[in-house]
């Protein structure tokens, strides 16, 4: 029997990686799905879209004292924290996945610990 | 005091120390269900003990052979480890479960690719005692 802890090591790192972005989310779900929204409505503003006044988009524009379009370019300009998350996520797997000692994946996990 | 145990096994359920009835009163009823029961002098101690033929003594170990501490991690220096008797068992590494035998295995024989230390856990039958032995790699 020839003992490798590679694999098994690279099943729990990937758990505590998906297990931390897990806990990131939680802490961040509705800013992160109220700006996945407002990026969302913004496009369309961008793409000359007509946008209803009573519209919440078209609400915080007015209650910030800027156009709707000025409201969907401070929008747009703002980056999308859901997407680089998931790229960080993806960059660490494909790490952990390439580790070749125990070392290695620990030094990963590191960089991803409170 | 009154220790009830399982007649089958040895295995001990239960210390009592005192009772207001008094120990044969309860010793009375246990026999009745078909416990086993031993009035003894010192409180046995509840894990690492268990009756036999009468008297409450210590579990026995698993007999391990062919163990060496320390090994080269370079997958081909093997350790062949056996058990009597068989044993269920785990191997950890860096606090994680790497590899597991269900069934019970009397021979082990091990190599290892990568340096740490590795811990074998291993589960025998009662009334064997379970048993940890570690395994270093350079």
């Amino acid at each position: 029997m020839k003992l490798d802890p590679m694999p098994m090591l690279r099943v729990s790192a990937t758990l505590k990686i998906n297990e931390r972005f897990n806990a990131i989310a939680a802490t961040n779900l509705h800013r992160d799905h109220a700006y996945r929204r407002k990026r969302e409505v913004a496009n369309a503003v961008m793409r000359s879209e007509s946008l209803d006044a009573a519209h919440p988009f078209a609400r915080e524009a007015r209650m910030r004292g800027i156009s709707v379009r000025e409201l969907a370019d401070v929008v747009a300009a703002k980056a999308d924290t859901i997407d680089q998350r998931e790229g960080e996520r993806q960059r660490l797997l494909l790490e952990i996945e390439a580790a070749t000692t125990p070392d290695a994946i620990t030094a990963i996990l590191a960089t991803i610990s409170d | 005091m009154l220790v009830v145990y399982d007649q089958a096994s040895g295995r001990i359920s239960q210390i009592v120390t005192h009772a207001e009835s008094g120990l044969q009163a309860i010793k009375a009823l246990h026999d009745a269900m078909g416990a086993g029961t031993l009035i003894v002098q010192d409180v046995p101690d509840f894990i690492m003990s268990f009756v036999k033929d009468g008297a409450v003594v210590r579990r026995p170990d698993v007999e391990v052979s062919g163990y060496v501490e320390d090994v080269a991690a370079d997958g081909g220096d093997e350790i062949p480890l056996a058990f009597k008797p068989a044993c269920k068992l785990d191997v950890l590494f860096a606090g994680a479960v790497i590899h597991s035998e269900a069934a019970p295995v009397a021979f082990f024989p091990i190599s290892v690719t990568q340096p740490g230390e590795y811990t074998i856990r291993l589960y025998p039958e009662f009334p064997y005692l379970e048993r940890e032995i570690k395994v270093t790699a350079e």
